[in-house]
Protein backbone atom coordinates (compact mmCIF):
# COMPACT_ATOMS: atom_id res chain seq x y z
CA UNK A 1 0.00 0.00 0.00
CA UNK A 2 1.28 3.70 -1.09
CA UNK A 3 1.65 5.79 1.99
CA UNK A 4 -1.07 8.36 0.01
CA UNK A 5 -3.36 5.32 0.62
CA UNK A 6 -2.84 4.81 3.60
CA UNK A 7 -2.85 8.34 4.79
CA UNK A 8 -6.43 8.42 3.50
CA UNK A 9 -7.38 5.80 4.91
CA UNK A 10 -6.24 6.97 7.88
CA UNK A 11 -8.01 10.26 7.39
CA UNK A 12 -11.51 8.20 6.55
CA UNK A 13 -10.89 6.62 10.18
CA UNK A 14 -10.38 8.99 11.82
CA UNK A 15 -14.01 11.23 10.35
CA UNK A 16 -15.19 7.76 11.50
CA UNK A 17 -14.69 7.76 14.80
CA UNK A 18 -15.71 11.53 15.01
CA UNK A 19 -19.00 10.83 13.44
CA UNK A 20 -18.92 7.71 15.57
CA UNK A 21 -18.13 10.07 18.99
CA UNK A 22 -20.78 12.94 17.79
CA UNK A 23 -23.29 9.86 17.61
CA UNK A 24 -22.79 8.35 20.95
CA UNK A 25 -22.09 11.62 22.54
CA UNK A 26 -25.47 13.46 21.75
CA UNK A 27 -27.69 14.03 24.64
CA UNK A 28 -30.35 10.97 24.85
CA UNK A 29 -34.23 11.84 23.85
CA UNK A 30 -35.99 12.93 27.45
CA UNK A 31 -37.64 10.16 28.60
CA UNK A 32 -36.28 7.28 26.66
CA UNK A 33 -35.19 4.03 28.90
CA UNK A 34 -32.05 3.09 28.47
CA UNK A 35 -31.22 -0.96 28.40
CA UNK A 36 -30.16 -0.95 31.46
CA UNK A 37 -33.31 0.44 33.26
CA UNK A 38 -35.81 -0.98 31.13
CA UNK A 39 -34.35 -4.42 32.56
CA UNK A 40 -33.92 -3.62 35.51
CA UNK A 41 -38.14 -2.00 35.60
CA UNK A 42 -39.10 -5.52 34.51
CA UNK A 43 -37.28 -6.97 37.46
CA UNK A 44 -38.63 -4.39 39.88
CA UNK A 45 -42.68 -4.44 38.73
CA UNK A 46 -42.45 -8.28 40.20
CA UNK A 47 -42.69 -7.03 43.60
CA UNK A 48 -44.07 -3.52 42.88
CA UNK A 49 -48.02 -2.67 43.96
CA UNK A 50 -48.58 0.06 41.52
CA UNK A 51 -47.35 0.93 37.82
CA UNK A 52 -44.20 3.11 37.86
CA UNK A 53 -45.06 6.92 37.92
CA UNK A 54 -42.95 10.26 37.13
CA UNK A 55 -44.75 12.43 39.77
CA UNK A 56 -44.12 9.38 42.50
CA UNK A 57 -40.42 8.79 41.72
CA UNK A 58 -39.89 12.84 41.83
CA UNK A 59 -41.86 12.91 45.18
CA UNK A 60 -39.77 10.29 46.42
CA UNK A 61 -36.65 12.28 44.88
CA UNK A 62 -37.24 15.02 46.81
CA UNK A 63 -39.24 13.13 50.29
CA UNK A 64 -37.28 14.65 53.32
CA UNK A 65 -36.84 11.97 56.39
CA UNK A 66 -37.01 13.83 59.71
CA UNK A 67 -33.76 13.16 60.12
CA UNK A 68 -33.47 16.21 57.43
CA UNK A 69 -31.54 13.54 54.89
CA UNK A 70 -33.01 13.73 51.35
CA UNK A 71 -31.76 12.33 48.03
CA UNK A 72 -31.24 16.22 47.56
CA UNK A 73 -28.58 16.61 50.63
CA UNK A 74 -25.76 15.08 48.09
CA UNK A 75 -27.38 15.51 44.36
CA UNK A 76 -28.44 18.92 45.12
CA UNK A 77 -31.48 20.35 44.67
CA UNK A 78 -31.11 20.56 40.49
CA UNK A 79 -29.94 17.54 38.81
CA UNK A 80 -28.27 19.07 35.69
CA UNK A 81 -25.59 20.14 37.73
CA UNK A 82 -22.89 18.37 39.71
CA UNK A 83 -23.93 17.52 43.05
CA UNK A 84 -21.36 17.37 46.50
CA UNK A 85 -21.00 14.93 49.35
CA UNK A 86 -22.55 15.62 52.16
CA UNK A 87 -19.87 14.73 54.51
CA UNK A 88 -16.52 14.82 52.11
CA UNK A 89 -17.60 17.93 49.45
CA UNK A 90 -16.36 15.45 46.99
CA UNK A 91 -18.00 16.66 43.63
CA UNK A 92 -20.86 14.21 42.18
CA UNK A 93 -21.42 14.25 38.71
CA UNK A 94 -24.80 15.43 37.45
CA UNK A 95 -27.85 12.61 37.67
CA UNK A 96 -29.71 14.30 34.33
CA UNK A 97 -28.99 12.25 31.49
CA UNK A 98 -29.73 15.23 29.23
CA UNK A 99 -25.95 16.58 30.46
CA UNK A 100 -23.95 12.98 31.88
CA UNK A 101 -25.83 10.44 29.29
CA UNK A 102 -23.39 7.35 31.23
CA UNK A 103 -26.03 7.94 34.24
CA UNK A 104 -28.10 4.54 34.78
CA UNK A 105 -26.73 2.61 32.00
CA UNK A 106 -24.95 -0.04 34.52
CA UNK A 107 -27.12 -2.20 36.37
CA UNK A 108 -24.17 -2.70 38.44
CA UNK A 109 -24.24 1.17 39.40
CA UNK A 110 -27.61 1.56 39.87
CA UNK A 111 -27.96 -1.99 42.56
CA UNK A 112 -24.94 -0.69 44.42
CA UNK A 113 -25.94 3.21 44.62
CA UNK A 114 -29.84 2.27 45.56
CA UNK A 115 -28.35 -0.23 48.36
CA UNK A 116 -26.27 2.37 49.69
CA UNK A 117 -27.80 5.56 49.66
CA UNK A 118 -31.45 4.10 50.32
CA UNK A 119 -29.31 2.80 53.15
CA UNK A 120 -28.01 6.35 54.54
CA UNK A 121 -31.49 8.12 53.53
CA UNK A 122 -33.93 6.10 54.78
CA UNK A 123 -31.92 3.23 57.24
CA UNK A 124 -33.65 0.70 55.07
CA UNK A 125 -33.55 -0.30 51.78
CA UNK A 126 -35.23 1.16 48.77
CA UNK A 127 -38.65 -1.02 47.58
CA UNK A 128 -39.20 -1.45 44.57
CA UNK A 129 -41.84 0.46 44.26
CA UNK A 130 -39.69 3.53 44.86
CA UNK A 131 -36.74 2.55 42.66
CA UNK A 132 -39.41 2.13 39.94
CA UNK A 133 -40.76 5.41 40.16
CA UNK A 134 -37.88 6.97 40.63
CA UNK A 135 -36.19 5.62 37.39
CA UNK A 136 -38.48 6.50 35.35
CA UNK A 137 -38.69 10.06 36.64
CA UNK A 138 -34.95 9.93 36.84
CA UNK A 139 -35.10 8.78 33.12
CA UNK A 140 -36.76 12.11 31.65
CA UNK A 141 -34.46 14.41 33.97
CA UNK B 1 2.93 20.01 0.56
CA UNK B 2 3.20 16.23 -0.19
CA UNK B 3 1.76 13.28 1.65
CA UNK B 4 5.30 11.53 2.44
CA UNK B 5 5.93 15.29 4.30
CA UNK B 6 2.71 15.12 5.73
CA UNK B 7 3.42 12.05 7.08
CA UNK B 8 6.73 12.60 8.06
CA UNK B 9 6.09 15.47 9.77
CA UNK B 10 3.34 14.03 11.84
CA UNK B 11 5.87 11.56 12.79
CA UNK B 12 7.98 13.89 13.64
CA UNK B 13 5.36 15.61 15.83
CA UNK B 14 4.44 12.90 17.32
CA UNK B 15 7.71 11.84 18.32
CA UNK B 16 8.74 15.33 19.98
CA UNK B 17 5.20 15.64 21.84
CA UNK B 18 5.96 11.56 23.36
CA UNK B 19 9.04 12.31 24.33
CA UNK B 20 7.91 15.53 25.78
CA UNK B 21 4.86 14.25 27.88
CA UNK B 22 7.49 10.99 28.75
CA UNK B 23 9.57 14.20 30.61
CA UNK B 24 6.68 15.56 32.40
CA UNK B 25 5.45 12.04 33.46
CA UNK B 26 9.09 11.35 34.94
CA UNK B 27 8.81 14.51 36.87
CA UNK B 28 5.58 14.34 38.49
CA UNK B 29 6.65 10.84 39.16
CA UNK B 30 9.88 11.78 40.92
CA UNK B 31 9.02 11.48 44.43
CA UNK B 32 6.95 7.98 43.14
CA UNK B 33 4.50 6.21 45.55
CA UNK B 34 5.36 2.67 46.66
CA UNK B 35 1.93 0.73 46.41
CA UNK B 36 0.56 -0.54 43.11
CA UNK B 37 -2.47 1.49 41.54
CA UNK B 38 -5.53 0.25 41.41
CA UNK B 39 -7.96 1.12 39.13
CA UNK B 40 -10.93 -1.12 41.09
CA UNK B 41 -9.71 0.28 44.33
CA UNK B 42 -10.05 4.19 42.71
CA UNK B 43 -13.19 3.83 41.11
CA UNK B 44 -14.93 2.30 44.19
CA UNK B 45 -13.59 3.91 47.16
CA UNK B 46 -12.71 7.44 45.20
CA UNK B 47 -16.23 7.69 44.24
CA UNK B 48 -17.13 9.66 47.76
CA UNK B 49 -14.15 10.84 49.00
CA UNK B 50 -10.01 10.55 47.75
CA UNK B 51 -9.26 6.87 46.88
CA UNK B 52 -6.55 6.99 49.85
CA UNK B 53 -2.96 5.88 49.12
CA UNK B 54 -3.12 2.18 50.48
CA UNK B 55 -0.06 2.81 52.08
CA UNK B 56 -1.27 5.73 54.51
CA UNK B 57 -2.78 3.22 56.81
CA UNK B 58 -1.78 -0.35 58.60
CA UNK B 59 -3.48 -3.56 56.97
CA UNK B 60 -4.93 -4.15 60.27
CA UNK B 61 -6.94 -1.10 60.14
CA UNK B 62 -7.72 -1.71 56.23
CA UNK B 63 -9.18 -5.05 57.11
CA UNK B 64 -11.40 -3.47 59.72
CA UNK B 65 -12.35 -1.30 57.26
CA UNK B 66 -13.32 -3.51 54.75
CA UNK B 67 -15.25 -5.45 57.68
CA UNK B 68 -17.40 -2.04 58.38
CA UNK B 69 -18.17 -0.92 55.14
CA UNK B 70 -22.18 -1.06 56.25
CA UNK B 71 -21.56 1.79 58.53
CA UNK B 72 -18.28 3.46 57.12
CA UNK B 73 -17.86 6.54 59.87
CA UNK B 74 -21.86 7.43 59.00
CA UNK B 75 -22.29 6.55 55.40
CA UNK B 76 -23.00 3.05 53.89
CA UNK B 77 -20.30 1.96 51.49
CA UNK B 78 -21.56 -1.69 51.17
CA UNK B 79 -19.74 -3.28 48.40
CA UNK B 80 -20.83 -6.90 46.59
CA UNK B 81 -18.66 -10.13 47.89
CA UNK B 82 -16.47 -10.34 45.50
CA UNK B 83 -15.54 -6.71 45.04
CA UNK B 84 -15.35 -6.21 48.64
CA UNK B 85 -12.71 -9.36 48.34
CA UNK B 86 -10.60 -7.96 45.49
CA UNK B 87 -9.71 -4.61 47.26
CA UNK B 88 -9.09 -6.18 50.94
CA UNK B 89 -6.45 -8.36 49.42
CA UNK B 90 -5.41 -5.13 47.45
CA UNK B 91 -5.20 -3.33 50.83
CA UNK B 92 -3.79 -6.55 52.64
CA UNK B 93 -0.77 -6.57 49.59
CA UNK B 94 -0.38 -2.55 49.95
CA UNK B 95 -1.07 -1.45 53.04
CA UNK B 96 1.67 -0.74 56.14
CA UNK B 97 2.78 -3.52 57.71
CA UNK B 98 5.44 -3.89 60.21
CA UNK B 99 7.51 -6.65 57.93
CA UNK B 100 7.48 -4.13 54.77
CA UNK B 101 9.02 -0.92 55.44
CA UNK B 102 8.15 1.38 52.87
CA UNK B 103 8.30 5.19 52.38
CA UNK B 104 5.75 5.90 54.27
CA UNK B 105 7.03 3.44 57.34
CA UNK B 106 6.80 6.16 59.49
CA UNK B 107 3.35 6.07 59.97
CA UNK B 108 3.84 3.26 62.14
CA UNK B 109 5.64 4.89 64.69
CA UNK B 110 3.80 4.64 67.70
CA UNK B 111 1.18 2.72 67.18
CA UNK B 112 -0.82 1.12 69.69
CA UNK B 113 -1.73 -2.48 69.80
CA UNK B 114 -5.15 -1.52 68.45
CA UNK B 115 -4.70 0.72 65.59
CA UNK B 116 -7.20 3.24 64.73
CA UNK B 117 -9.38 3.09 61.57
CA UNK B 118 -8.38 6.87 60.47
CA UNK B 119 -5.42 8.19 59.18
CA UNK B 120 -6.01 11.34 60.80
CA UNK B 121 -5.73 9.49 64.30
CA UNK B 122 -2.70 7.61 63.53
CA UNK B 123 -0.34 8.81 66.18
CA UNK B 124 2.43 9.59 63.95
CA UNK B 125 -0.27 11.57 61.44
CA UNK B 126 -0.86 13.44 64.39
CA UNK B 127 3.21 14.47 64.82
CA UNK B 128 3.28 14.98 61.64
CA UNK B 129 0.51 17.66 61.45
CA UNK B 130 0.44 18.84 64.89
CA UNK B 131 1.13 22.63 63.69
CA UNK B 132 -1.58 23.28 61.49
CA UNK B 133 -4.05 24.27 64.34
CA UNK B 134 -1.28 26.48 65.57
CA UNK B 135 -0.64 28.07 62.03
CA UNK B 136 -4.43 28.64 61.63
CA UNK B 137 -4.60 29.82 64.89
CA UNK B 138 -7.49 27.33 66.31
CA UNK B 139 -8.16 25.83 69.10
CA UNK B 140 -9.03 22.41 67.24
CA UNK B 141 -9.52 21.53 63.63
CA UNK B 142 -13.38 20.71 62.77
CA UNK B 143 -13.58 16.81 62.77
CA UNK B 144 -12.70 15.67 58.84
CA UNK B 145 -10.44 18.78 58.85
CA UNK B 146 -7.76 17.13 57.30
CA UNK B 147 -9.68 14.37 55.71
CA UNK B 148 -9.07 15.83 51.99
CA UNK B 149 -5.46 15.58 51.84
CA UNK B 150 -5.64 17.13 48.48
CA UNK B 151 -6.22 20.38 49.62
CA UNK B 152 -2.72 20.85 50.58
CA UNK B 153 -0.69 17.86 48.96
CA UNK B 154 -1.49 18.35 45.82
CA UNK B 155 -0.04 15.01 44.58
CA UNK B 156 -2.33 13.18 46.97
CA UNK B 157 -3.82 10.91 44.52
CA UNK B 158 -0.77 9.51 43.65
CA UNK B 159 0.25 8.69 46.69
CA UNK B 160 3.21 11.57 47.13
CA UNK B 161 2.95 13.37 50.77
CA UNK B 162 6.43 14.69 50.62
CA UNK B 163 6.35 17.40 52.67
CA UNK B 164 8.37 19.46 50.20
CA UNK B 165 5.93 19.04 47.29
CA UNK B 166 2.44 20.90 48.83
CA UNK B 167 1.03 23.53 46.82
CA UNK B 168 2.85 26.74 47.11
CA UNK B 169 2.47 28.26 49.94
CA UNK B 170 1.64 25.50 52.36
CA UNK B 171 4.03 23.43 54.45
CA UNK B 172 7.22 24.10 56.65
CA UNK B 173 9.11 25.98 54.12
CA UNK B 174 6.65 28.90 54.55
CA UNK B 175 5.69 28.46 58.54
CA UNK B 176 9.21 29.65 59.25
CA UNK B 177 11.30 26.70 58.35
CA UNK B 178 9.30 24.81 61.04
CA UNK B 179 10.01 21.19 61.47
CA UNK B 180 7.68 18.77 59.80
CA UNK B 181 7.83 16.46 62.73
CA UNK B 182 6.75 17.63 66.12
CA UNK B 183 9.43 18.67 69.07
CA UNK B 184 10.33 15.72 71.10
CA UNK B 185 7.88 15.27 74.05
CA UNK B 186 5.03 16.52 72.25
CA UNK B 187 1.67 15.04 71.98
CA UNK B 188 -1.54 15.72 70.99
CA UNK B 189 -5.25 16.51 73.18
CA UNK B 190 -3.67 17.99 76.35
CA UNK B 191 -4.01 21.52 76.71
CA UNK B 192 -0.65 21.27 79.17
CA UNK B 193 1.21 19.61 76.37
CA UNK B 194 0.84 21.76 73.96
CA UNK B 195 4.24 22.70 72.34
CA UNK B 196 6.13 25.43 73.67
CA UNK B 197 6.62 28.77 71.82
CA UNK B 198 9.59 29.94 74.09
CA UNK B 199 10.34 33.30 75.55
Amino acid sequence: MSVRSLTLGLAALGVGLALAATAFGAAPEPGALTEAVRTMLQDLERDASEPFTVPAGHRTWYRREPNGRSCTSCHGETLDVPGRHEKTGKRIEPMARSVNPERLTERREMDKWFLRNCKWTYGRECTAQEKGDILVWLSGQ
Amino acid sequence: MGGIQRATGGLLLSAILGFAGYGVLVNALEGQPQYQQDETYVDECGACHLAYAPDLLPVESWRKVMAGLEDHFGDNAELDEATAAYITTYLEANGLSRGRPSKMSRLLRGLPDDPPLRITELPAFENMHYMIPRELEVAELAEGFLSPCADCHKEAALGIYDAERLHPGYGPGVWDGKPADAPAGFTRGSDSSSPSRGP
